[in-house]
């Protein structure tokens, strides 16, 4: 085998769950008949083969084992069944800064952590000074690195990890390193691995990074292998998982589109007063937005659902409309739903709009976009805060001396009270 | 090489006195039973009983201290455990190397003040050395078998914190064996106290060369050879049977 190929065949993990969190020895000995622990696959018979040079994405949801494949890939543990075998030296980012000291100078912790991942002194010394470069820590080399902060000391071990000379790079959505600049150091690090031929694997949420990144996609699903090959039919398959499933915590783990792309958005334009393209709006003037919609097959006329939010996220309106009341035709293809507002209710600010596309008798998903479109109003008038709260002003002589103005009429009529 | 820096280091950091404080600990024991055992209470008749205490004390504490510190070694480090392929046994060992710096420190001392109030032993004190590698042993394998247990079962080392003052007291430190008036007639006791409770004969065949100026017996250099190498033997046992379940378990 080349250094940097990977072979898994029929992998399987499985791990024995305890009811409780923790097992005291004391339990054991004392309710050995309740511990009956649980078996739960991890990952069951997964092969996959990958040559030196490639990319390879490793998708799905929570909890279909991605994470475990990659701590299986990094040799942390030992398949259960099956073969798996790895070729050349792994370079893992999976937790970065692992191991450590905190009271420990950084130069001394590139020592500690370079020797974990079985580099001698010699081989340390001689990368010293591009590690160093490379996390731009070079000030503050030998202060502790307890005094560094969180972003540094994540620069540090982002910086051993690359620098050790892997063959094949493991990679778990750890982009959120340090600042935007710092960021892109790292994605340019990891696309150059990817030019030197090296091989990577690499877990995300993220289908843009997935995109840029990956030769190939694997979709994992409740341990099993649910598809392996082009990245975006990948990507295409992971949206329609996540179709069925709405639940909030999975979809904010970075994914803005889901669906079953059975139809699909294909465009989202705002426009203003002239008819043209605007990113600005002005407030209280005519804008329109328009959403073009492609469906494949024929499907049944869609709902198609517009939020306005603010850039919090909070839910401002939602409009919604069955696409049959428009003359929907699915023979048609490509449609523009034109949705026109005479005069733009909102005053100041940044908004969203989300966009989406369902069935209307199983509310099956087809396409959810968020931040389909991102716009500023622009003030105008003396109004002030969301909402433009329109109405008409008028003064006038109280009607009965008696009453109160605001109780309604029939509180005005002389009760029988005592 | 690096990870028995860190250990090392984490140990000792921000004390002044550094590798002393680890003499602080046995001379406030010793000082603690020479008081009770031999001024208070006239119990035993040993010269130098300081001295006496102390060299038993060279054995138990390196023991009980490498022990119950490697029980946590893998516990704190889940970073490492979970997320790095890396020989986890080093972890333990680690701690294991840092008390051997220790015991050095304190076997020094004590020898050397040996040396000058007991002239007896400037002949067989070397005779001790040699036994510190199956003490090392010893050690090594019950804090690998401890260290991985305490992941498993996560009370493991609240019970050897409770079990090791009891065996202290049940290892003849401040005692010999015999010389105690209950064990006179009490075969069985004496037998159990010496052989079954395995820190004994590292104890006296240590204290034997370098206080008392005899050779260790026989009985205890075989034993203490044979317990090295079962303990090692056990520890690696112990930790290929477990390694994986520690990597998920953690």
């Amino acid at each position: 085998m080349k250094p940097g190929s990977i072979h898994a065949e029929n992998v399987s993990r499985s791990f024995r769950v305890y009811p409780q969190r923790h097992v005291t020895l004391k339990e054991a000995i004392v309710r050995r008949r309740h511990l009956r622990p649980v078996e739960v696959w991890a990952l069951r018979d997964v092969s996959f083969q990958i040559a030196p040079g490639e990319s390879v994405g490793f998708m799905g949801r929570n909890g279909s084992g991605k994470t475990t494949l990659l701590r299986l890939l990094a040799g942390v543990f030992r398949p259960t069944s099956g073969r798996l075998a790895v070729d050349g030296r792994v370079g893992s980012l999976l937790e970065l800064g692992a191991g450590f000291h905190p009271d420990f100078t950084g130069r001394d912790n590139i020592y500690l952590s370079a020797s974990i991942y079985g580099l001698r002194k010699r081989e340390v010394d001689r990368r010293f000074e591009s590690i160093v470069e490379f996390s731009e820590l070079a000030k503050v080399i030998d202060l502790p690195v307890r005094t560094y902060s969180a972003g540094m000391y994540m620069r540090l071990g982002f910086a051993i990890a690359v620098n050790v000379d892997a063959d094949v790079l493991l990679l778990d959505e750890v982009f959120a390193v340090g600042d935007e600049a710092f960021q892109r150091k790292c994605s340019e690090r990891i696309l150059e691995f990817r030019r030197q031929g090296k091989t990577i694997a690499f877990v995300s949420h993220s289908g843009q990074a997935l995109e840029q990144m990956c030769d190939r996609g694997v979709l994992l699903s409740n341990g099993l292998v649910e598809f392996d090959g082009d990245t975006s039919e990948a990507i295409r398959r992971y949206q329609e998982l996540l179709a069925g499933d709405e639940d909030p915590a999975e979809r904010a783990a970075g994914l803005r589109e889901w669906g079953t792309g059975e139809a699909r958005v294909t465009a989202v334009a705002l426009s203003g007063a002239g008819g043209q393209p605007a990113e600005v709006v002005p407030s209280g003037e005519e804008v329109a937005l328009q959403v073009t919609v492609e469906a494949g097959e024929s499907i049944d006329p869609p709902v198609l659902t517009i939020e306005l939010r603010d850039v919090q996220g909070a839910l401002l309106s939602r409009v919604d409309r069955d696409l049959a009341t428009l003359g929907w035709d699915s023979a048609q293809g490509e449609v523009d739903v034109r949705f026109e507002v005479p005069r733009l209710p909102l005053v100041e600010g940044r908004f969203q709009f989300n966009v989406s596309l369902r069935d209307r008798e199983t509310a099956r998903r087809y396409h959810s976009i968020e931040k389909a479109a991102e716009f500023t109003v622009a003030p105008g008038g003396e109004a002030q805060g969301f909402v433009l709260f329109e109405g008409e002003w008028s003064l006038r002589p109280s009607e009965g001396a008696q009453s109160l103005g605001v109780l309604p009429d029939e509180a005005q009529d002389p009760s029988p009270m005592p | 090489m690096n990870i028995f820096r860190r250990e090392l280091y984490g140990k000792y950091r921000g004390s002044v006195l550094g590798v002393a404080w680890t003499l602080v600990n046995p001379l406030a024991l010793m000082a603690v039973y020479t008081l009770v055992f031999s001024v208070l209470l006239k119990a035993f008749q040993v010269e130098h009983y300081a001295l006496f205490v102390l060299s038993g004390l060279v054995t138990w504490v390196f023991f009980q201290s490498a022990v119950q510190m490697a029980c946590s070694s893998l516990f704190a480090q889940p970073s490492l455990v979970k997320q790095v392929r890396f020989p986890r046994h080093i972890l333990p060992l680690a701690v294991v190397a840092t008390n051997v710096v220790t015991l050095g420190t304190m076997l020094g001392v004590v020898l050397i003040v040996n040396l000058i109030f007991i002239p007896e032993t400037r002949t067989t004190f070397w005779a001790g050395i040699p036994l510190l590698l199956p003490l090392i042993a010893l050690a090594s394998g019950m804090a690998v078998i401890f260290g991985y247990l305490t992941v498993v079962y996560r009370d493991v080392e609240h019970l050897m914190t409770t079990i090791f003052l009891p065996w202290f007291f049940v290892t003849p430190i401040f005692y010999t064996l015999d010389k105690l008036p209950g064990l006179q007639g009490n075969d069985w006791l004496s037998w159990v106290i010496h052989y079954v409770n395995f820190v004994t004969p590292f104890v006296q065949a240590i204290r034997d060369p370098i206080f008392f100026g005899e050779w260790p017996a026989l009985g205890d250099v075989v034993y203490c050879v044979v317990a090295g190498f079962v303990a090692l033997a056990l520890g690696v046992f112990v930790a290929r049977r477990i390694d994986d379940q520690v990597a998920a378990t953690l």
